[in-house]
Parts: structure tokens; sequence; C-alpha cells
């Protein structure tokens, strides 16, 4: 790479951003800190098993939603100063897009007075049979398909509480993802369908991009979103992955995307010292299901979707944690872990909260390095 | 008089779930069916088909989630704990986890090797038999004649086992019991020693579970439910497993085909 005087300007824009958008989340973190406690937008220790364990009990009582804290921050100033059709429309609109998916979720489980319950097939191959009435007899048999996806897909949640289910979450980030990988598809250049080949150069993947795309985002949203569950962690591994795409992105020469990773990164700063253990405030899935897709979004614009198993692993350990847990209790009948995600096995095993974080900081820093060398080939 | 055991990993089984260290206290694992909860395709630890070492795991999970320190809890209160949080075993669950170290033994395999489940015809369901062969085996299962086969009293072994069929009031539950210790005098069985995991009524809520018990062959000729049986110092009516045997529509004495 030849340092020419504009790759040297876009790398100091990129690093003016990141600061820019350390201070102004610093600015205005105290506001929402006394806004999430004033409206009582706290941890409800109900639906959260991991908050019945011993040592984290203190959490109960914490403010969620604290990733508005990134989110506003990185739409504001992207929109205001970055934006850019062909490259950073997509990012902030799937991150913005899951984010309120993440919002809704966080006000339901907080402000919903009910739990939303699912009927079990049974009930409803029951009513089918038994209703009075023959037009939701028929209504029913014509949602049977519906409701056997929902029913199935409670496999892959830990219990239906107040927030939204596992089937609406999945149907909505797939809806998230599709609307995004159609836009790559039809509007923007084919520079988007290319896929970087790690010491194999590029191959054009054309439509296939829109499955990618989709199970890009709905993965790694649910990813990050999984791994917010100790003080600091999603946080930590954001700022490295971030960091590492910055630096990516520069050497790439998308300097658009450089800057916007940048300023996610000076804002997940200032989110992780106020995340650090004892938290003035968590994540909620706003933050980490808006964060997981821009990771996703922003790895894919510099083609390079194939590394982020890689730079986004702790993300991608999380949630191979709760699927070898499902597998485990569904087709075994055992535990693998004491418990999922992973983070929360080795505090069962009696690691200290900050010792988990640190050592999956460290782990996630090596590898994301790694990702990075392989990303240069 | 000789007397024989059951292989010595089965018996350390049996000892385990007699003698469930948890913390700082020794129980015996108490009995624990899903017929109460009808939980389904769940953790076996939740349907009373769990090892001891999946009992110990859940109830410490459960402990930390609910906030109490087992170590300050005496015996009773921790039985108390496993009863009202639904952990423990039922009788197949732990005929199968002492019959399992037999095998491996005597064979090198496991048992599941050696059980076929007949009046499974679904695909499905048998593949989630393969998978989860302990959650899929019943008394019926032990019971079936692909599986087992009687044997008459005089020629009863360690690693024997004992089918009732519809025992109880309604003649709706089946129950297991394994041979663990059989006592010979020339050659002939005098006193048969079983354990088996239930709940007595005379146990009250909390106060059941794996037990043991004996049978002294006093009439070789007769049934074995006309021999005297005694557990926990009952003997005759006031023994509830005896009752279970004597209401039972069908009860043989078995010998696994492994």
């Amino acid at each position: 790479m030849i340092l020419t005087e504009s790759t040297i300007h876009v790398l100091q824009t990129a690093l003016g951003f990141g600061a820019i958008a350390s201070i102004v989340s610093f600015l205005w973190a105290p506001v929402l800190i006394a806004f999430l406690y004033k409206y009582n937008i706290i941890r409800n220790p109900e639906y959260d098993a991991s908050l019945a364990m011993g040592a984290r009990k203190s959490k109960a009582g914490v403010p969620v939603m604290g990733g508005l804290l990134v989110i506003v921050t990185v739409a504001a100033i992207t929109m205001i100063f970055n934006w850019e059709r062909s490259f950073t429309w997509v990012p902030i609109g799937v991150m913005l897009l899951s984010a309120t998916l993440g919002g809704v979720d966080d006000l339901l489980n907080i402000f919903n007075q009910k739990k939303r319950r699912n009927r079990k097939l049974r009930q409803i191959f029951t009513l089918i049979k038994v209703h009075k009435n023959t037009w939701y007899r028929i209504w029913l048999v014509i949602t049977l398909p519906w409701s056997m996806f929902k029913r199935t897909s409670l496999w892959l949640g830990s219990h239906p509480g107040k927030g939204l289910h596992v089937h609406e979450r999945l149907l909505t980030e797939f809806i998230a993802g599709a609307i995004a990988a159609w836009w790559i598809y039809v509007k923007l250049g084919k520079h988007w369908q290319n896929i970087a080949i790690p010491f194999d150069g590029t191959v054009d993947i054309s439509w296939l991009i829109i499955p990618f795309v989709i199970f890009f985002v709905v993965a790694t949203a649910n990813a990050v979103n999984m791994a917010d569950g100790m003080d600091g962690l999603a946080g930590g591994a954001l700022i490295i992955t971030f960091s590492a795409l910055t630096i990516l992105s520069w050497i790439e020469g998308y300097g658009e995307i450089a800057i916007l990773n940048a300023t996610t990164t000076g804002a997940l700063l200032t989110y992780t010292y106020f995340n650090i253990k004892p938290a003035r405030f968590q994540m909620g899935d706003v933050g980490s299901l808006g964060l997981g897709s821009l990771l996703a979004i922003n790895t894919i614009v510099i083609n390079h979707m194939l590394l982020l198993p890689l730079l986004g692993f702790i993300f991608y350990v999380e949630l191979a944690s709760v699927i070898i847990q499902i597998l485990g209790r569904y087709i075994l009948g055992k535990r693998i872990f004491t418990m999922a995600p992973i983070h929360h096995h080795f505090e069962m095993r009696g690691w200290s909260e900050e010792k988990t974080v640190m050592r999956f900081w460290i782990i996630h820093a090596m590898v994301v390095l790694f990702g990075l060398w392989v990303a240069l080939h | 008089m000789i007397t024989k055991y059951i292989e010595k990993p089965a018996m350390t089984i049996i000892d385990t779930f007699l003698h469930l260290p948890i913390k700082n206290n020794v129980i015996s694992c108490p009995y624990f069916n899903n017929k109460v909860t009808k939980a389904r395709a769940g953790l076996r630890v939740n349907l009373g088909k769990g090892s001891p070492e999946d009992i110990k795991q859940e109830i410490t999970i459960i402990a930390q989630k609910k906030h109490i320190d087992l170590d300050q809890l005496s015996r009773d209160d921790i039985k108390r704990f496993f009863v009202d949080n639904n952990i423990g075993i039922d009788c197949s669950g732990l005929a199968y986890y002492i019959l399992n170290a037999q095998a491996i033994s005597q064979t090198e395999k496991p048992l599941r090797r050696f059980l076929s489940f007949p009046k499974t015809h679904n695909p499905l369901r048998k593949l989630i038999r393969r998978f989860r062969p302990i959650e899929n085996t019943n008394v019926k299962v032990f019971a079936d004649n692909t599986n087992s086969q009687t044997i008459a009293l005089k020629n009863v072994r360690p690693g024997d086992i004992i089918t009732m069929i519809g025992t109880g009031k309604n003649h709706d539950l089946d129950h297991i019991l394994v041979i663990h210790e059989v006592e010979y005098d020339e050659d002939m069985p005098k006193k048969i020693y079983y354990t088996h995991s239930l709940k007595w009524f005379a146990d009250g809520k909390h106060n059941h579970g794996v037990k043991q018990g004996s049978i002294t062959i006093t009439e070789p000729q007769q049934d074995i439910t006309k021999q005297l049986w005694e557990e926990s110092g009952k003997k005759d009516k006031e023994n509830e497993t005896l009752w279970r045997a004597k209401t039972a529509n069908k009860i043989a004495l078995r010998r696994l085909r492994i």
C-alpha cells in the first residue's frame, strides 16, 4: 500500500470522527442515563434467568437500552457528515431497523403487563376439532403452518416472556436482512456482490449475495445479542472488532466505511466506559441487535463476509455455544455447558465476571488480529 | 453360604445413587417420575432419568438461581429441595444406569446396544430412541421378550430384574427392581437383595427415593410374591414394595439378553 496524501487524509478523518463520536456520546451519556432511570427502563429480573444467579443479583435495577448511546450517536454523525448512498445508507438503514426491533423488544419486556403465551399445538388441534365457530376452525387450519413455526421456534429461545417471541424476532430480522440484501443487489454497484476469498482473490457471487446478507445479518445480530450478558463484554469486544474493521476498510480503500467504523468505535469507547462493572447501564437489544447488524453489513461492504466468524469471533462462539446447548438439550437430553451462552458457563464454574470478560476480550483480540492478517492476504 | 454381587461398576452406581454427595451432605437420591410434570424432550434430569452427575449439576444450578447455599442446608432440607424442584430418579432410570454399568463391565458394550423398542415403527421415534435411550426405556421395554427372558427363581443371580407390570390400586403403574446381591446355600438361592427407586405412601412427601430391600426365599417352588420380603424394616402388609408386587397384573423374574 502506498500512503498518498489522500489515504492519510482518510485515516485522519476517520480518527477525527472516532474522537468526535466518543466526545459527543460522552456529553449526552449522563442525559441518557438520567432518562433511563427517570422512566424506569430497567432490567426485569422475572424473565432473566441469569439475573437469578447469586453473584448477578445486583444487576437487577440497572437501566437497559444503553445501546442507544452508540446507535443514536453513530446514526446522527453519519447522517450529518458521512451520508453516502453507495456506502453508508445500507449500514445505517439496517442498523436502525434492527435497533428498532431490539427497542420494541426491550420496551415490551419492561412495560408489557402480561406474559405473551403461545398456544400448544395439541390445544390448536383440539380447537380445530371442537370449536363451535366453523370460521374460527377454518382460520386455525389455515394458520396451522404459522402456529407450527411459532411452536418450533420456541426451541431456540429460553422461555416466552413479555417481549418479542423467537418467531417474531427471527421473522423481523429476516425481513431487515432481506431489505438490505435487495437494496444491495438491485440498487448498488457490482462491488457489493464480490466476496474476498482469503489467499485467492475475489469472486463475484451475483444474486447469491442476497441469502448471504440475510444469513450474516440475522446470525451476527443474534450473536452480539447473546454476548451482551456481562458488564463490558459486548462493548469491549465490539471496540476490538470495529477498530479492526476501521483499519481493514481504510487499507481496502473504503473511506466512508472506515469513517463509519471509526465513528462506531469512538461511540463504543464511551459506551464501554459506562458499561464496565458496575455498569451504569446495559446495552439492551436495541444496541446489540443494531450493532450486530452494522458489524455484519460493514464487513459485507468491504467484501470480507467470510471472515466474519474471525472478526466477530467471540460473538460467534457465544452463538455456537447456544446452538450446541440447544442441540444437546433436545437431541441428547443433557447439558453440554453448565449454562449458555458460554460466558455464563465460566461464571458458573467460579470465574469472576471481570476475569471472564477480560479473558474473552483477549482471546477475541487475538483471533481478530489473526482475521486481520488473513484478510490482508 | 456363598454370596454373589453385581459387577463392581454397577455396585458403584448403586452406591452413588444411595449416597449422593451434595456439598457437605450425603443423601439418597429421591424418587421422581415424569408422570407428575409430563415434561417432554427436555433435559433427562428433569424427566427423572438423570445420571448422578446430571443430578448434582442440576441441583447446583437450581440452587445458584434461587440464591440457596447448599452448604448451609441440612440433609433433610437438601432432600426437600430436590423434591420441591422435581429432581430425582425413577425406577427404570435407576435400573438403566445400573444395568448399563453391568453390561459395559460384562461385554464392553453399553446397554443400548442390547435393547430394542419393539413397538416403535415410526422412523423418527426410532431415531429419537437411538439418541435418547435412557428416557425411552421404561419397565415395559425391559420386560419385553426381545430384551429379556423369564427365569426361574432357583436360577436367579445378581444383575437380574424383577418387573411388575400394571401395579398399584388402579393397576396403571409399572415398577422394576434390580437384584444386586444373592446369597446361595448349596447352589440354591436363599436370599435376594435388590435396589430400586420408589415412593411409598408411608414415606411422606420428601423421604423417598433409592432404597434397598431383601427377599428371603422360604418356599422355592412358589411364586416370588410368596417369599419373605423385607425393606426398611417393614414386612408383609406394611411393605409397600411387596404390595406393588402382589397387585401387579404381571410380575416376572427376568434376565436381560446381554
